[in-house]
């Protein structure tokens, strides 16, 4: 199956939007403050009007080749290109001051790919079962599901867990807009026909990941430039048989703890990065170098980002539970496409789900080709004036929020949350949490309402039930664990 | 100088308060046990009110400010308004006359503000105004003449 699919996606069309997904996400990866996110986000409209394994074919270049090209300027610049890249500045940085240049970009792209084919092939491996695990949810395990995800986003946004806390349920409210999932009843659409499907998903992820990232840049701007490295002079790019050994142990572990990571919802290659490469750190023979240039730092951190993707992509389609920000905007692209992520896509699709693996294996290997073939020229791409693509990313944004739907009303949205997204980032509040409940809103309603129907609305049905208790118990657990850390480290500290 | 936390807090305590009671107004559930329209928002609203509530007293505790618009760079500031001003700008030319004028117009309006070298900035202007409506119209079929 997986052989006739890797057929099916290495079609001259596929490849081709495979290939543009991938150019397009080593810019946006590359250049500081563009994010995966907004790169997806602001390519997902440009795919509404391709086949389904097309558009896919974009998006997952555009999310595989971002989250590697971030590890390019934390090379370069000493800056993160992503958020998931910030553990490439400790040694790949060092690398690029001790003139290791070239074997610094070239273990970036070759950890990046051996960790994005690791997370693969284990999705390969436990997608199907998982997802035959998942065909025995009812509606009460899909309502503690969807408040499980959430609880997890909340959990990961630091200190803030709060603001996490309130912006999730403004989220949630946001997400009751429009009619009532089982009685069809017109709610807070203010007469509006607009509003009748509910607020759109995609403009507000445009809007706030574009629009908002783009005003905050201008705020934040400073008038210094950026010194970049020349990188015509860069040196081999392959590591040495020596080398190679030596990350051996840092590849292996850092493998198995990215896609763990992974596949929890609400992490992401940030955490990932970091902890695999304090893992690898633990584990090395050489642990002092870590931090001053050390190839296996970088090889865990590189591995580490894209590592977790294979492990998002399991958990969004499998449980129909989006990871991150991206796999929240993925889901809401396959909806685009009529298809529902979750274990019921396994069933009625399971030929798009073997599509999906072979593509990722696709853009990895791409990845692997092109950033090996780009490492000198690397360096133009920062060069860039960021005020150009400002410009850019705003015309995008407008012309995106607009093309899905032929609404202005559509751009009207997209121009608000990019302000909100502007306010909630100077805030210090996290968008993970709002864009999840968005997306997770109507899935925990609609369950929770079915689950009362189903027990003549008796409420023990979400507590009498092992897998929803379990969830609930996790929820619990996860927005709490880190007060109570705080709790006892505090009264360590006090005695 | 605003205290954001509390600010916040009361935006969305409020916002908790409305949907309560815009919820009220919606049909009960079913005799059967099924939940009307209003309980979950109403469940929301209320969570919302509580946890804005608790936000409130962290912001006052804290005190932490967020919109220090003083020490924001004045420049930055004009940049920022003058680039909102020219999206609302792009939207009515848009809607009024034409998305290639409209888009020409922000685009260097834009590229003037952010002081990007002149010929670099008509020859964007002018091919991402020409080659987006292109590539919007003949491959994504997406009507942007609105007129």
């Amino acid at each position: 199956m997986l052989f006739n699919a890797l057929k099916a996606v290495l079609q001259p069309s596929v490849f081709l939007y495979n290939f543009i997904g991938v150019i397009t996400g080593m810019f946006i990866g590359t250049l500081p403050g563009l994010s995966a996110t907004m790169g997806v986000a602001l390519l997902t409209p440009l795919t509404f009007w391709l086949e389904p394994t097309q558009g896919l074919a974009m998006l997952l270049g555009v999310y595989n080749s971002s989250i590697w090209a971030g590890g390019i300027s934390a090379i370069l610049v000493n800056t993160p290109g992503t958020p998931a890249s910030i553990a490439q500045t400790f040694d790949g940085y060092k690398m690029t001051q001790q003139g290791k240049i070239g074997l610094a970009l070239g273990a970036n792209t070759i950890f990046s790919v051996i960790g994005g084919l690791f997370s693969t092939f284990v999705l390969i491996v436990a997608a199907f079962p998982i997802a035959r695990f998942a065909l025995r949810f009812g509606p009460p395990e899909y309502f503690a599901l969807a408040i499980f995800g959430l609880s997890m986003m909340i959990s990961v946004s630091g200190k803030e867990v709060v603001k996490g806390l309130v912006i999730g349920i403004l989220g949630l409210i946001i997400s009751t807009i429009g009619l009532d999932p089982m009685f069809s009843v017109q709610r807070f659409t203010f007469g509006n026909i607009n509003l009748m499907q509910g607020v759109s998903f995609i403009p507000i992820m445009i809007g706030m990941f574009g629009i908002g990232e783009i005003l905050y840049q201008i705020i934040e701007r400073k008038k210094d430039k950026r010194i970049i490295k020349d990188t015509k002079d860069l040196g081999r790019i392959l590591p040495t048989v020596e080398e190679w050994k030596r990350c051996a142990p840092a590849t292996l572990i850092s493998s198995i703890i990215s896609v763990i990571i992974g596949a929890i919802p609400g992490t992401g290659g940030d955490i990932a990065s970091i902890v695999c490469w304090q893992q690898a750190k633990q584990i090395s023979k050489h642990p002092e170098e870590f931090g001053e240039g050390s190839i296996e730092g970088l090889a865990a951190a590189s591995l580490a980002n894209n590592g977790v993707i294979g492990g998002t992509m399991t958990t969004m389609m499998t449980l129909g539970l989006p990871g991150d920000s991206v796999t929240a905007i993925l889901i809401g692209s396959l909806m685009m496409y009529g298809l529902q992520p979750g274990p019921q896509l396994f069933v009625s699709n399971p030929d798009f789900v073997y599509n999906i693996m072979a593509l990722l294996i696709v853009a990895n290997l791409t990845v692997l080709i092109i950033g090996l073939l780009s490492a000198k020229v690397s360096s133009y791409i920062l060069k860039v004036d960021p005020e150009i693509i400002w410009i850019i990313v705003i015309l995008f944004c407008i012309i995106g929020s607009y093309a899905l739907n032929n609404s202005l009303f559509d751009v009207v949205i997209m121009l608000v949350s990019g302000l909100l997204g502007f306010v909630f980032r100077k805030l210090e509040v996290p968008l993970g949490p709002f864009i999840l409940a968005l997306l997770l809103g109507p899935i925990a309603e609609s369950n929770f309402r079915r689950s009362l129907a189903l027990s003549s609305g008796d409420y023990s049905i979400f507590v009498t039930r092992p897998i929803s208790i379990v969830l609930f118990i996790l929820a619990i657990i996860s927005l709490t664990y880190g007060s109570i850390k705080k709790a006892m480290n505090k009264r360590t500290i006090e005695a | 100088m605003l205290n954001g936390d509390i600010i916040f807090g009361i935006i969305t305590s409020l916002i908790g308060i409305s949907w309560i009671f815009m919820s009220r107004g919606f049909p009960a559930g079913t005799a059967d046990g099924v939940p009307g329209p209003g309980y979950f928002p109403i469940i929301l609203g209320v969570a919302l009110i509580i946890m804005s509530v608790v936000l409130i007293i962290k912001g006052i505790k804290i005190k932490k400010i967020y919109f220090n618009v003083k020490e924001w760079p004045k420049e930055n500031i004009k940049i920022f308004l003058f680039t909102i001003l020219s999206v609302v700008i792009f939207m009515v030319l848009w809607i009024k006359v034409s998305y290639i004028l409209a888009s020409i117009v922000m685009l260097f309006s834009l590229g003037c503000f952010y002081k990007i070298k002149p010929m670099k900035n008509i020859i964007i202007a002018i091919c991402f105004s020409f080659g987006t409506y292109w590539l919007f119209n003949n491959v994504f079929h997406v009507m942007l003449k609105l007129r």
